[in-house]
Protein backbone atom coordinates (compact mmCIF):
# COMPACT_ATOMS: atom_id res chain seq x y z
CA UNK A 1 0.00 0.00 0.00
CA UNK A 2 1.70 3.46 -0.68
CA UNK A 3 2.09 6.32 1.17
CA UNK A 4 -0.74 8.57 -0.20
CA UNK A 5 -3.49 5.58 0.10
CA UNK A 6 -2.78 4.99 3.50
CA UNK A 7 -2.75 8.96 4.23
CA UNK A 8 -6.35 8.90 2.79
CA UNK A 9 -7.73 5.84 4.48
CA UNK A 10 -6.45 7.33 7.75
CA UNK A 11 -8.14 10.79 6.44
CA UNK A 12 -11.87 9.00 5.74
CA UNK A 13 -11.66 7.99 9.18
CA UNK A 14 -11.20 10.94 10.79
CA UNK A 15 -13.87 12.16 9.12
CA UNK A 16 -16.27 9.28 9.78
CA UNK A 17 -15.39 9.89 13.46
CA UNK A 18 -16.05 13.59 13.35
CA UNK A 19 -19.40 13.34 11.58
CA UNK A 20 -20.38 10.25 14.67
CA UNK A 21 -19.07 12.58 17.26
CA UNK A 22 -21.15 15.90 15.79
CA UNK A 23 -24.06 13.95 15.59
CA UNK A 24 -23.72 12.72 19.05
CA UNK A 25 -22.80 16.17 20.23
CA UNK A 26 -25.78 17.65 18.11
CA UNK A 27 -28.02 15.28 19.46
CA UNK A 28 -27.16 15.96 23.46
CA UNK A 29 -27.11 19.66 22.71
CA UNK A 30 -30.49 19.10 21.70
CA UNK A 31 -31.49 17.24 24.67
CA UNK A 32 -30.03 19.26 27.20
CA UNK A 33 -32.21 22.27 25.70
CA UNK A 34 -35.30 20.87 25.94
CA UNK A 35 -34.39 19.14 29.35
CA UNK A 36 -31.46 21.31 31.24
CA UNK A 37 -33.58 24.60 32.88
CA UNK A 38 -36.60 22.32 33.68
CA UNK A 39 -34.83 18.64 34.99
CA UNK A 40 -33.71 20.86 38.09
CA UNK A 41 -36.79 22.14 38.78
CA UNK A 42 -38.48 18.84 38.59
CA UNK A 43 -35.81 17.09 40.42
CA UNK A 44 -36.58 19.89 43.32
CA UNK A 45 -40.04 18.57 43.07
CA UNK A 46 -39.55 15.03 43.61
CA UNK A 47 -37.27 15.30 46.32
CA UNK A 48 -39.52 17.70 47.87
CA UNK A 49 -42.65 14.94 47.49
CA UNK A 50 -39.86 11.98 48.04
CA UNK A 51 -38.87 13.43 51.75
CA UNK A 52 -43.19 14.47 52.37
CA UNK A 53 -45.49 12.74 54.58
CA UNK A 54 -47.22 11.93 51.84
CA UNK A 55 -48.23 8.05 51.61
CA UNK A 56 -46.07 6.06 48.76
CA UNK A 57 -49.11 5.62 46.45
CA UNK A 58 -49.54 9.65 46.86
CA UNK A 59 -46.07 10.01 46.05
CA UNK A 60 -46.07 8.35 43.16
CA UNK A 61 -49.50 10.01 41.74
CA UNK A 62 -48.61 13.21 42.64
CA UNK A 63 -45.42 12.35 40.36
CA UNK A 64 -46.78 11.42 37.64
CA UNK A 65 -49.17 14.35 37.44
CA UNK A 66 -46.51 16.38 37.63
CA UNK A 67 -44.71 14.60 34.55
CA UNK A 68 -47.49 14.94 32.65
CA UNK A 69 -48.02 18.39 33.20
CA UNK A 70 -44.40 19.03 32.04
CA UNK A 71 -45.10 17.12 29.07
CA UNK A 72 -48.17 19.02 28.40
CA UNK A 73 -45.90 22.43 28.44
CA UNK A 74 -46.41 23.67 31.93
CA UNK A 75 -42.94 24.96 32.65
CA UNK A 76 -40.94 22.65 35.25
CA UNK A 77 -40.32 25.54 37.77
CA UNK A 78 -44.00 26.48 37.90
CA UNK A 79 -44.99 23.01 38.84
CA UNK A 80 -41.98 22.82 41.13
CA UNK A 81 -43.22 25.73 43.41
CA UNK A 82 -46.76 24.69 43.42
CA UNK A 83 -45.66 21.18 44.68
CA UNK A 84 -42.91 22.64 46.88
CA UNK A 85 -45.11 25.41 48.58
CA UNK A 86 -48.47 23.33 48.27
CA UNK A 87 -46.34 20.87 50.93
CA UNK A 88 -45.29 23.34 52.67
CA UNK A 89 -48.47 24.87 53.29
CA UNK A 90 -50.33 21.49 53.82
CA UNK A 91 -52.15 20.90 50.86
CA UNK A 92 -53.11 17.17 50.68
CA UNK A 93 -51.72 14.81 47.55
CA UNK A 94 -55.08 14.86 45.75
CA UNK A 95 -55.77 18.44 46.21
CA UNK A 96 -52.17 19.22 44.54
CA UNK A 97 -53.05 16.73 42.13
CA UNK A 98 -55.91 18.53 40.92
CA UNK A 99 -54.28 22.08 40.83
CA UNK A 100 -51.78 20.13 38.24
CA UNK A 101 -54.45 18.62 36.51
CA UNK A 102 -56.23 22.31 36.13
CA UNK A 103 -53.37 23.83 34.77
CA UNK A 104 -52.79 20.35 32.40
CA UNK A 105 -56.05 20.53 30.77
CA UNK A 106 -56.20 24.64 30.25
CA UNK A 107 -53.13 23.57 28.13
CA UNK A 108 -54.20 20.81 26.51
CA UNK A 109 -57.37 22.71 25.70
CA UNK A 110 -54.71 25.54 23.41
CA UNK A 111 -55.75 28.01 26.32
CA UNK A 112 -53.33 30.71 28.04
CA UNK A 113 -52.42 28.76 31.37
CA UNK A 114 -50.70 31.46 32.99
CA UNK A 115 -53.23 32.70 34.81
CA UNK A 116 -54.15 29.47 36.44
CA UNK A 117 -50.77 29.30 37.30
CA UNK A 118 -50.27 33.13 39.08
CA UNK A 119 -53.41 31.91 41.01
CA UNK A 120 -52.50 28.65 42.57
CA UNK A 121 -48.81 29.70 43.16
CA UNK A 122 -50.70 33.28 44.39
CA UNK A 123 -53.03 31.56 46.87
CA UNK A 124 -50.50 28.94 48.25
CA UNK A 125 -47.99 31.78 49.15
CA UNK A 126 -50.81 33.43 50.93
CA UNK A 127 -51.79 30.48 52.83
CA UNK A 128 -55.59 30.09 51.10
CA UNK A 129 -56.74 27.03 52.05
CA UNK A 130 -56.08 24.10 49.34
CA UNK A 131 -60.28 23.83 48.20
CA UNK A 132 -60.67 27.60 47.65
CA UNK A 133 -58.19 27.91 45.37
CA UNK A 134 -59.17 24.78 43.75
CA UNK A 135 -62.60 25.80 43.59
CA UNK A 136 -60.98 29.23 42.29
CA UNK A 137 -58.72 27.90 39.67
CA UNK A 138 -61.62 25.50 38.20
CA UNK A 139 -63.72 28.14 37.62
CA UNK A 140 -61.06 30.39 35.84
CA UNK A 141 -60.57 27.58 33.85
CA UNK A 142 -64.20 27.79 32.70
CA UNK A 143 -64.07 31.38 32.14
CA UNK A 144 -60.97 30.89 30.08
CA UNK A 145 -62.84 28.19 27.38
CA UNK A 146 -65.52 30.89 27.11
CA UNK A 147 -63.40 33.57 26.68
CA UNK A 148 -61.31 32.09 23.84
CA UNK A 149 -64.13 32.17 21.24
CA UNK A 150 -65.61 35.45 22.15
CA UNK A 151 -61.95 37.24 21.82
CA UNK A 152 -61.76 35.22 18.34
CA UNK A 153 -65.32 36.42 17.35
CA UNK A 154 -63.56 40.42 18.32
CA UNK A 155 -60.59 39.80 16.36
CA UNK A 156 -62.19 38.35 13.36
CA UNK A 157 -64.90 41.50 13.57
CA UNK A 158 -61.86 43.80 12.33
CA UNK A 159 -60.72 45.30 15.72
CA UNK A 160 -56.89 46.16 14.76
CA UNK A 161 -54.44 44.02 15.96
CA UNK A 162 -52.00 45.51 18.95
CA UNK A 163 -49.24 47.29 17.57
CA UNK A 164 -45.93 44.74 17.43
CA UNK A 165 -44.15 44.44 20.88
CA UNK A 166 -47.28 45.37 22.84
CA UNK A 167 -47.48 42.28 25.51
CA UNK A 168 -51.38 42.31 25.93
CA UNK A 169 -53.18 38.89 26.68
CA UNK A 170 -57.19 39.09 26.24
CA UNK A 171 -58.10 35.79 26.52
CA UNK A 172 -56.81 36.04 30.04
CA UNK A 173 -58.60 39.71 30.62
CA UNK A 174 -61.57 38.67 29.13
CA UNK A 175 -62.07 35.62 31.71
CA UNK A 176 -60.50 37.99 34.39
CA UNK A 177 -63.76 40.00 33.44
CA UNK A 178 -65.91 37.20 33.21
CA UNK A 179 -64.73 36.00 36.87
CA UNK A 180 -66.10 39.53 38.60
CA UNK A 181 -69.13 38.31 36.82
CA UNK A 182 -68.89 41.11 33.81
CA UNK A 183 -71.39 39.92 31.02
CA UNK A 184 -70.17 38.61 27.90
CA UNK A 185 -72.58 40.79 26.25
CA UNK A 186 -70.88 43.90 28.00
CA UNK A 187 -67.80 42.41 26.77
CA UNK A 188 -68.62 42.01 23.69
CA UNK A 189 -70.11 45.21 23.18
CA UNK A 190 -67.00 46.88 24.18
CA UNK A 191 -65.30 45.08 21.12
CA UNK A 192 -67.66 46.53 18.92
CA UNK A 193 -67.09 50.05 20.66
CA UNK A 194 -62.71 49.56 19.91
CA UNK A 195 -63.93 48.62 16.69
CA UNK A 196 -65.94 51.33 15.64
CA UNK A 197 -63.62 53.75 17.37
CA UNK A 198 -60.82 51.79 15.40
CA UNK A 199 -59.42 51.24 17.73
CA UNK A 200 -56.80 48.09 18.40
CA UNK A 201 -56.67 44.81 21.11
CA UNK A 202 -54.37 46.14 23.21
CA UNK A 203 -57.16 49.27 23.67
CA UNK A 204 -59.67 46.54 23.95
CA UNK A 205 -57.97 44.30 26.24
CA UNK A 206 -57.03 47.65 28.61
CA UNK A 207 -60.50 48.74 28.90
CA UNK A 208 -61.83 45.17 29.47
CA UNK A 209 -59.17 45.02 32.54
CA UNK A 210 -60.03 49.01 33.96
CA UNK A 211 -63.90 47.63 34.25
CA UNK A 212 -62.37 44.44 35.86
CA UNK A 213 -60.77 46.62 38.14
CA UNK A 214 -63.82 48.87 38.61
CA UNK A 215 -65.71 45.79 39.72
CA UNK A 216 -63.10 44.23 41.72
CA UNK A 217 -62.61 47.84 43.89
CA UNK A 218 -66.66 47.19 44.25
CA UNK A 219 -68.15 49.16 41.56
CA UNK A 220 -71.64 47.81 40.12
CA UNK A 221 -71.12 46.08 37.08
CA UNK A 222 -73.71 47.95 35.23
CA UNK A 223 -72.01 51.32 36.25
CA UNK A 224 -68.27 50.01 35.45
CA UNK A 225 -69.89 49.11 31.78
CA UNK A 226 -71.08 51.87 31.38
CA UNK A 227 -68.32 54.38 32.51
CA UNK A 228 -65.95 52.24 29.99
CA UNK A 229 -68.26 52.35 27.38
CA UNK A 230 -68.48 56.09 27.61
CA UNK A 231 -64.38 56.71 27.79
CA UNK A 232 -64.03 54.40 24.63
CA UNK A 233 -66.83 56.44 22.80
CA UNK A 234 -65.47 59.87 23.87
CA UNK A 235 -61.97 58.59 22.44
CA UNK A 236 -59.96 57.78 25.33
CA UNK A 237 -56.57 56.60 25.12
CA UNK A 238 -55.24 53.76 27.74
CA UNK A 239 -53.47 55.98 28.96
CA UNK A 240 -56.92 57.94 29.51
CA UNK A 241 -58.31 54.62 30.72
CA UNK A 242 -55.10 54.26 33.99
CA UNK A 243 -56.46 57.84 34.67
CA UNK A 244 -59.64 56.48 36.08
CA UNK A 245 -58.04 53.91 37.54
CA UNK A 246 -56.11 56.08 39.37
CA UNK A 247 -58.96 58.53 40.49
CA UNK A 248 -61.14 55.48 41.74
CA UNK A 249 -57.51 53.98 43.71
CA UNK A 250 -57.43 57.85 45.00
CA UNK A 251 -61.03 58.22 46.11
CA UNK A 252 -61.18 55.01 48.06
CA UNK A 253 -58.18 56.01 49.74
CA UNK A 254 -59.76 59.04 51.33
CA UNK A 255 -62.66 56.76 51.85
CA UNK A 256 -65.23 58.47 49.37
CA UNK A 257 -68.66 56.19 48.50
CA UNK A 258 -68.36 54.51 45.53
CA UNK A 259 -71.44 56.58 44.16
CA UNK A 260 -69.36 59.34 44.81
CA UNK A 261 -66.61 58.44 43.00
CA UNK A 262 -68.56 56.90 39.90
CA UNK A 263 -70.52 60.46 39.86
CA UNK A 264 -66.93 62.53 40.41
CA UNK A 265 -65.67 60.73 37.03
CA UNK A 266 -68.31 60.99 35.05
CA UNK A 267 -68.72 64.86 36.50
CA UNK A 268 -64.79 64.92 35.32
CA UNK A 269 -65.18 63.07 32.15
CA UNK A 270 -68.28 65.44 31.11
CA UNK A 271 -65.81 68.44 31.69
CA UNK A 272 -63.03 66.83 29.56
CA UNK A 273 -60.72 66.84 32.90
CA UNK A 274 -60.28 63.04 33.00
CA UNK A 275 -58.36 62.86 30.17
CA UNK A 276 -54.47 61.47 31.17
CA UNK A 277 -53.75 63.82 33.78
CA UNK A 278 -50.68 62.21 34.85
CA UNK A 279 -48.35 60.80 32.38
CA UNK A 280 -46.93 57.96 34.58
CA UNK A 281 -45.84 57.84 37.94
CA UNK A 282 -47.34 56.75 41.48
CA UNK A 283 -50.64 57.26 41.91
CA UNK A 284 -52.46 60.46 42.93
CA UNK A 285 -51.19 60.92 45.94
CA UNK A 286 -47.68 61.93 47.09
CA UNK A 287 -45.65 60.21 50.14
CA UNK A 288 -47.85 60.55 53.27
CA UNK A 289 -51.33 59.84 51.01
CA UNK A 290 -52.07 56.59 52.72
CA UNK A 291 -53.72 56.80 55.96
CA UNK A 292 -52.01 53.23 57.23
CA UNK A 293 -48.65 54.64 56.40
CA UNK A 294 -47.47 56.24 53.73
CA UNK A 295 -45.48 54.59 50.27
CA UNK A 296 -44.25 55.77 47.19
CA UNK A 297 -44.80 54.08 43.38
CA UNK A 298 -43.24 55.75 40.44
CA UNK A 299 -41.78 54.33 37.53
CA UNK A 300 -38.06 55.21 36.03
CA UNK A 301 -37.11 55.11 33.18
CA UNK A 302 -36.69 52.69 30.73
CA UNK A 303 -33.46 50.49 31.14
CA UNK A 304 -32.08 48.60 27.56
CA UNK B 1 12.17 -5.53 -41.75
CA UNK B 2 12.20 -9.07 -40.17
CA UNK B 3 14.62 -11.58 -41.60
CA UNK B 4 13.79 -15.32 -42.78
CA UNK B 5 13.95 -16.69 -39.16
CA UNK B 6 11.75 -14.13 -37.80
CA UNK B 7 9.02 -14.86 -40.72
CA UNK B 8 8.98 -18.52 -40.54
CA UNK B 9 8.61 -18.29 -36.76
CA UNK B 10 5.41 -15.96 -37.25
CA UNK B 11 3.92 -18.75 -39.58
CA UNK B 12 4.93 -21.29 -37.68
CA UNK B 13 2.84 -19.85 -34.42
CA UNK B 14 -0.30 -18.90 -36.68
CA UNK B 15 -0.43 -21.96 -37.75
CA UNK B 16 -0.38 -23.73 -34.20
CA UNK B 17 -2.30 -21.26 -32.98
CA UNK B 18 -4.99 -22.65 -36.19
CA UNK B 19 -4.64 -19.05 -37.88
CA UNK B 20 -2.43 -19.58 -41.03
CA UNK B 21 -4.15 -19.50 -44.42
CA UNK B 22 -4.50 -22.99 -46.06
CA UNK B 23 -2.00 -21.86 -48.37
CA UNK B 24 0.35 -20.46 -46.45
CA UNK B 25 0.46 -23.19 -44.21
CA UNK B 26 1.17 -26.04 -47.18
CA UNK B 27 4.10 -24.12 -48.14
CA UNK B 28 5.39 -23.81 -44.56
CA UNK B 29 4.89 -27.39 -43.83
CA UNK B 30 6.96 -28.55 -47.14
CA UNK B 31 9.60 -26.22 -45.59
CA UNK B 32 9.81 -27.68 -42.27
CA UNK B 33 10.24 -30.90 -43.87
CA UNK B 34 13.40 -29.62 -46.28
CA UNK B 35 14.37 -27.87 -43.59
CA UNK B 36 16.08 -30.13 -40.54
CA UNK B 37 16.47 -27.07 -38.07
CA UNK B 38 13.26 -25.59 -38.98
CA UNK B 39 11.93 -28.93 -38.40
CA UNK B 40 13.66 -29.23 -34.55
CA UNK B 41 11.97 -26.22 -33.92
CA UNK B 42 8.44 -26.81 -35.12
CA UNK B 43 8.56 -30.34 -33.62
CA UNK B 44 9.89 -28.62 -29.94
CA UNK B 45 7.29 -25.93 -30.30
CA UNK B 46 4.45 -28.61 -31.30
CA UNK B 47 5.25 -30.51 -27.92
CA UNK B 48 5.41 -27.63 -25.55
CA UNK B 49 1.89 -26.27 -27.31
CA UNK B 50 0.79 -29.82 -26.59
CA UNK B 51 2.03 -29.72 -23.24
CA UNK B 52 0.25 -26.80 -22.49
CA UNK B 53 -3.46 -28.03 -23.65
CA UNK B 54 -3.04 -30.48 -21.76
CA UNK B 55 -1.71 -29.48 -18.23
CA UNK B 56 -4.54 -29.01 -15.57
CA UNK B 57 -5.53 -25.60 -15.42
CA UNK B 58 -5.22 -23.81 -12.00
CA UNK B 59 -8.32 -21.83 -10.76
CA UNK B 60 -7.60 -17.57 -10.49
CA UNK B 61 -7.71 -16.48 -7.21
CA UNK B 62 -10.35 -13.91 -6.46
CA UNK B 63 -9.48 -10.01 -6.44
CA UNK B 64 -6.46 -11.55 -8.61
CA UNK B 65 -6.96 -8.41 -10.80
CA UNK B 66 -7.62 -5.91 -8.28
CA UNK B 67 -4.59 -6.84 -6.32
CA UNK B 68 -2.61 -6.95 -9.28
CA UNK B 69 -3.79 -3.25 -10.18
CA UNK B 70 -3.14 -2.36 -6.83
CA UNK B 71 0.59 -3.48 -6.52
CA UNK B 72 0.97 -1.54 -9.87
CA UNK B 73 2.87 1.82 -8.92
CA UNK B 74 0.12 4.82 -8.40
CA UNK B 75 0.33 7.41 -10.52
CA UNK B 76 1.20 10.68 -8.29
CA UNK B 77 -1.71 13.22 -8.04
CA UNK B 78 -1.92 16.26 -7.19
CA UNK B 79 -2.91 17.65 -4.09
CA UNK B 80 -6.23 19.59 -5.08
CA UNK B 81 -6.76 16.04 -7.50
CA UNK B 82 -6.43 14.29 -4.33
CA UNK B 83 -8.83 16.48 -2.03
CA UNK B 84 -11.39 16.31 -5.01
CA UNK B 85 -11.26 12.76 -5.55
CA UNK B 86 -11.33 12.34 -1.37
CA UNK B 87 -14.45 14.42 -1.56
CA UNK B 88 -16.38 13.49 -4.89
CA UNK B 89 -15.16 10.28 -5.97
CA UNK B 90 -18.05 6.90 -6.15
CA UNK B 91 -17.06 4.58 -3.44
CA UNK B 92 -18.71 1.16 -2.79
CA UNK B 93 -19.79 1.05 1.01
CA UNK B 94 -19.65 -2.12 2.88
CA UNK B 95 -21.89 -2.71 5.80
CA UNK B 96 -23.20 -4.87 8.37
CA UNK B 97 -26.98 -5.26 10.07
CA UNK B 98 -25.46 -4.02 13.11
CA UNK B 99 -23.60 -0.87 11.85
CA UNK B 100 -26.93 0.01 9.91
CA UNK B 101 -29.62 -0.35 13.05
CA UNK B 102 -26.99 1.95 14.73
CA UNK B 103 -26.99 4.58 12.44
CA UNK B 104 -30.88 4.41 12.23
CA UNK B 105 -30.96 4.26 15.86
CA UNK B 106 -29.29 7.78 15.68
CA UNK B 107 -31.36 9.11 13.21
CA UNK B 108 -34.53 8.39 14.71
CA UNK B 109 -32.91 9.60 17.82
CA UNK B 110 -31.77 13.14 16.91
CA UNK B 111 -35.24 13.32 14.45
CA UNK B 112 -37.35 12.81 17.56
CA UNK B 113 -35.40 15.16 19.68
CA UNK B 114 -35.46 17.52 16.53
CA UNK B 115 -39.91 17.08 16.44
CA UNK B 116 -40.03 17.46 20.63
CA UNK B 117 -38.07 20.72 20.92
CA UNK B 118 -40.09 22.09 18.14
CA UNK B 119 -43.65 20.60 19.41
CA UNK B 120 -42.82 21.87 23.14
CA UNK B 121 -45.33 24.15 23.94
CA UNK B 122 -43.89 27.73 25.16
CA UNK B 123 -45.96 30.29 27.37
CA UNK B 124 -47.13 32.65 24.70
CA UNK B 125 -46.35 35.54 26.96
CA UNK B 126 -43.23 34.87 27.14
CA UNK B 127 -42.48 34.17 23.64
CA UNK B 128 -43.43 37.59 23.06
CA UNK B 129 -42.55 39.81 25.54
CA UNK B 130 -39.69 42.10 24.82
CA UNK B 131 -36.28 41.65 26.87
CA UNK B 132 -36.74 45.64 27.90
CA UNK B 133 -37.43 46.54 31.41
CA UNK B 134 -38.18 50.05 33.02
CA UNK B 135 -36.95 50.28 36.61
CA UNK B 136 -39.72 50.72 39.32
CA UNK B 137 -39.40 52.07 42.56
CA UNK B 138 -41.45 51.03 45.37
CA UNK B 139 -41.48 52.17 48.70
CA UNK B 140 -42.87 51.28 52.14
CA UNK B 141 -43.53 53.18 55.52
CA UNK B 142 -43.23 50.59 58.05
CA UNK B 143 -41.13 51.69 61.32
CA UNK B 144 -42.08 48.85 62.88
CA UNK B 145 -41.44 45.77 60.63
CA UNK B 146 -38.05 44.23 60.98
CA UNK B 147 -38.12 42.58 57.06
CA UNK B 148 -40.36 43.78 54.18
CA UNK B 149 -40.47 41.98 51.04
CA UNK B 150 -42.43 42.47 47.90
CA UNK B 151 -44.37 38.94 46.43
CA UNK B 152 -45.90 39.37 42.39
CA UNK B 153 -46.67 38.11 39.28
CA UNK B 154 -42.95 39.38 38.58
CA UNK B 155 -41.93 36.42 40.61
CA UNK B 156 -44.20 33.66 40.92
CA UNK B 157 -45.07 35.43 44.35
CA UNK B 158 -42.24 34.59 45.94
CA UNK B 159 -41.73 35.95 49.42
CA UNK B 160 -37.69 35.65 49.70
CA UNK B 161 -36.83 37.01 46.46
CA UNK B 162 -37.38 40.91 46.55
CA UNK B 163 -36.31 42.33 49.81
CA UNK B 164 -36.80 45.87 50.65
CA UNK B 165 -34.11 48.16 51.89
CA UNK B 166 -34.69 49.73 55.13
CA UNK B 167 -33.86 53.60 54.79
CA UNK B 168 -34.67 56.23 57.13
CA UNK B 169 -37.58 57.28 58.81
CA UNK B 170 -38.68 53.70 58.75
CA UNK B 171 -39.16 53.86 54.65
CA UNK B 172 -38.36 50.26 53.17
CA UNK B 173 -37.67 51.06 49.84
CA UNK B 174 -36.84 48.63 46.55
CA UNK B 175 -36.20 49.02 42.47
CA UNK B 176 -37.66 46.17 40.38
CA UNK B 177 -36.69 46.16 36.85
CA UNK B 178 -40.24 45.16 35.44
CA UNK B 179 -41.39 44.31 31.50
CA UNK B 180 -43.91 46.30 30.06
CA UNK B 181 -47.51 45.32 31.12
CA UNK B 182 -49.69 45.55 34.25
CA UNK B 183 -48.25 43.71 37.33
CA UNK B 184 -49.81 42.75 40.77
CA UNK B 185 -47.96 42.63 43.72
CA UNK B 186 -48.18 42.92 47.57
CA UNK B 187 -45.94 43.55 50.38
CA UNK B 188 -45.13 40.73 52.97
CA UNK B 189 -44.61 42.41 56.47
CA UNK B 190 -42.06 39.91 58.90
CA UNK B 191 -42.62 37.04 56.41
CA UNK B 192 -46.73 36.95 57.73
CA UNK B 193 -48.57 40.12 57.03
CA UNK B 194 -49.77 40.27 53.41
CA UNK B 195 -50.06 44.36 52.82
CA UNK B 196 -51.41 46.19 49.61
CA UNK B 197 -49.58 49.04 48.86
CA UNK B 198 -51.06 52.42 50.39
CA UNK B 199 -50.49 54.44 47.44
CA UNK B 200 -50.44 51.83 44.66
CA UNK B 201 -51.64 52.90 40.56
CA UNK B 202 -54.31 50.78 41.80
CA UNK B 203 -55.89 47.89 42.73
CA UNK B 204 -57.22 44.60 41.93
CA UNK B 205 -59.54 41.91 43.28
CA UNK B 206 -57.03 38.98 44.18
CA UNK B 207 -59.76 36.37 43.89
CA UNK B 208 -59.46 35.30 46.99
CA UNK B 209 -60.90 38.31 48.69
CA UNK B 210 -57.79 40.20 48.93
CA UNK B 211 -56.92 43.49 46.96
CA UNK B 212 -53.37 43.23 44.98
CA UNK B 213 -52.11 46.45 44.12
CA UNK B 214 -51.35 46.71 40.91
CA UNK B 215 -48.60 48.77 38.39
CA UNK B 216 -48.52 49.79 34.84
CA UNK B 217 -45.14 49.72 33.20
CA UNK B 218 -44.84 50.74 29.49
CA UNK B 219 -41.76 52.13 27.85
Amino acid sequence: MTRNGQMMRTLEKIFALLSVAGVMTLTFAMYAHAEGSGSNHLDEARTTIERSSLAKEAQVALLAKADRAVTAGIPAEDVAIIITRGLKQGVSGPTLEGFLETATVVKEQHLPSRLVLDRIEQGLAKGVPGERISGVTQNLSRHLATAKPMVEKIESSGVKPAPSGRPIAPIETVARALERSIPPDAILRMGEKVQARKGSMALFDRAIDTMTVFVGNGMQTEQASRMVHSAIERGYSEKDLGTMERYLAEGLRKNRSMDEIVSGMETRMERGEMRDMHESGGGMGGPGAGGMGSSWSGMGGPRH
Amino acid sequence: MKNGNELNREIIHKILDGDAAPDEQRDMLARVQADPALNEEFAELSRALRSVRTSERMPVPAFFTAEVMRKLPKKKMALKQRAWNFLFKGRALTWNMATALAAVGVVVLVFTQVVRVQNRPVETAAVSEQEQTALVRLSFHAPQARHVAVAGTFNKWKVDTHVLKKESNGLWTINLPLKPGAHTYMFVVDGKAWVPDPNAQSYDDDGFGQKNSVVRVSL
